[in-house]
């Protein structure tokens, strides 16, 4: 495992330092305009780490698949390879748009940030609508070690469902994987969310779509306020993701 | 003496039978030839040897150890074939140093005295590659990781006649050196049988014959001489092929020859690529 570890590591050290570059670049453009034009608002950096984790799960797989089974490592130690990346990976992520983040919000450099949702959000942001009684009763520190947690979760999560998206995408016959390519991204990003938004928006079974709100908000320890709980929900959805992906992996056909 | 088993090994493709019940062993330290018409189903076994594809029933081991999912079995074992699985962007260098890194007997400077003898460019992308350097850096690769058992599937695809000759030299080379079990899956049989030194024959996703050459060759002969005189001879024999030029034919016959050979009629040896042709060209019953 160690062989194949290796190699993904300096592949994805080397992708994450272009993003963090191109992080820098970004945050560095925002510090600068909002300096010379004090009335431009700067937006965070929204979720860009969990965007380039999900981007890099479904763009790794396959190239680091075929490089393990090429040079004799079983797919399982390359599973177990793959999902210790994930989990540094996510680190490294979360510690680049955090880094940002607090580099944005220096009160030194006296920048407006845009706290308006429709614009842009952090995760601070969204955990602070889902669980307001909390950041009322915690330290500022313990706020922004859970923001950190959530964050880490939020891109592990997107980066095995990457892998999971290409894992299914290698099981496919050839035929049918031009549809699926396209059909991912166009149900993912414009079908689900209006699916949803009619499911819900509409109440089309009202009954059943409160039970589905209600069990999302219970998994997430909303009603209680509980951030861990959806830290725990996060977890153990990215154990059940990832054993879904392992599962396809395991008969996947390499020639 | 390390071996790989194949036992009992299946595998079909939808409604394609491409390996039925294959049993095969590959011993230490020896040259195989495995030969087979399009579509026998010689990729498809050196693929489920190598843990790329699953076998629907049968067991593939090294000395005992499976190979499917075993990666310290595995690592002593490397296939090259047509497919290129290397990242688009790693250039030859990088994937002469990451097969270090996966196999640490990877002789580095011996696949960089190969690169200067086939005049590979190391510094280019392994995808901008022609076809016949991509064989020929895959060669490279397998002729420099030192592992007991490598697997060349159609290694002089797309080479040129000196490059082939130069890979073949330097296969002999390096196995005179530190012997390994090189098993060779190619169309080029008459090439190729200057060095194998056993023969495996598939047909039909079935192993017909696995044999040394030798003992594959003296298994039969041919006998040539006037028709007239060849059809008489050959009434009795288990012929396997003929050929007619004019008033002479040839046969090819399954056996010895006779003590006292009628007069007029030559005896030659069987040759390989002949014997391969009409083995695979007989039905199945025969072969």
């Amino acid at each position: 495992m160690k062989k194949i570890f290796k190699f993904q590591l300096k592949d994805m050290l080397f992708g994450c330092s272009i993003y963090a570059l191109i992080m820098l670049l970004i945050t560095a453009g925002a510090v600068i305009i909002a300096l010379t034009y004090p009335h431009i608002t700067v937006a965070g950096n929204g979720f860009a780490s969990a965007i380039f984790c999900l981007a890099v799960g479904v763009g790794i797989y396959k190239e680091h698949c075929q490089m393990a089974v090429m040079n004799s490592v079983s797919r399982k130690d390359f599973f177990k390879s793959l999902l210790c990346i994930a989990v540094i990976i996510s680190l490294i992520c979360t510690l680049i748009d955090q880094i940002f983040q607090l580099i944005i919000m220096l009160p030194k450099l006296n920048l407006v940030i845009d706290f308006d949702f429709t614009i842009n959000f952090d995760i601070l942001k969204i955990l602070k609508i889902f669980y307001p009684g909390f950041f009322e009763t915690h330290s500022a520190a313990v706020i922004a070690a859970v923001g950190f947690l959530m964050e880490f979760l939020i891109d592990g999560i997107l980066f095995i469902t990457g892998t999971l998206f290409a894992g299914i995408c290698c099981r496919l016959p050839k035929k049918y994987r031009a549809a699926y390519c396209i059909a991912v991204p166009i149900l993912g990003v414009g079908g689900a969310p209006m699916l949803f938004s009619i499911f819900i928006g509409t109440s089309i079974y009202p009954p059943f779509a409160r039970q589905l709100i209600n069990a999302f908000r219970s998994a997430m320890g909303i009603p209680s306020g509980n951030p861990f709980l959806g830290a725990l929900t996060f977890a153990a959805a990215s154990v059940i993701i990832a054993s879904v992906c392992y599962g396809m992996l395991r008969r996947t056909e390499i020639n | 003496m390390s071996r790989i088993e194949v036992t009992d090994v299946s595998k079909t493709f939808k409604d394609t039978k491409a390996l039925t019940h294959v049993n095969l062993r590959f011993e230490e330290n020896t040259i195989y030839g495995l030969l087979g018409r399009n579509g026998a189903g010689k990729t498809t076994l050196l693929n489920i040897i190598n843990n790329r594809l699953f076998p629907d029933s049968g067991a593939v081991t090294l000395d005992g150890d499976t190979l499917t999912e075993n990666t310290a079995a595995l690592s002593r074992c490397f296939l090259t074939n047509e497919n290129n699985l290397y990242p688009e962007s790693m250039k030859v260098k990088d994937a002469f140093k990451w097969s270090k890194v996966f196999y640490p007997d990877f002789d580095m400077d011996y696949a960089g005295k190969l690169s200067k003898l086939f005049e590979l460019p190391q510094k280019k992308k392994i995808k901008s590659l022609s076809t016949g350097y991509q064989s020929i850096f895959k060669n490279i690769v397998a002729l420099s990781v030192n592992v007991p058992f490598v697997f060349l599937d159609e290694p002089v695809l797309g080479l040129d006649a000196y490059h082939r000759e130069l890979f073949y030299k330097a296969l002999i080379e390096k196995y005179a050196e530190r012997p390994f079990t090189a098993v060779i899956s190619t169309h080029l049989i008459e090439e190729a049988a200057n060095i194998i030194e056993r023969v495996v024959i598939i047909k039909n996703g079935q192993i017909i014959r696995s044999e040394s050459l030798e003992e594959l060759l003296a298994s039969g002969y041919c006998v040539s001489g006037p028709a007239v005189q060849i059809d008489g001879y050959i009434q009795t024999k288990n012929v396997i092929g003929t050929e007619s030029l004019g008033g002479l034919k040839t046969a090819c016959i399954i056996g010895t020859p006779d003590p006292d050979m009628p007069s007029g009629l030559e005896i030659s040896r069987m040759d390989l690529q002949k014997l391969f042709i009409r083995l695979t060209d007989m039905p199945e019953s025969h072969s």
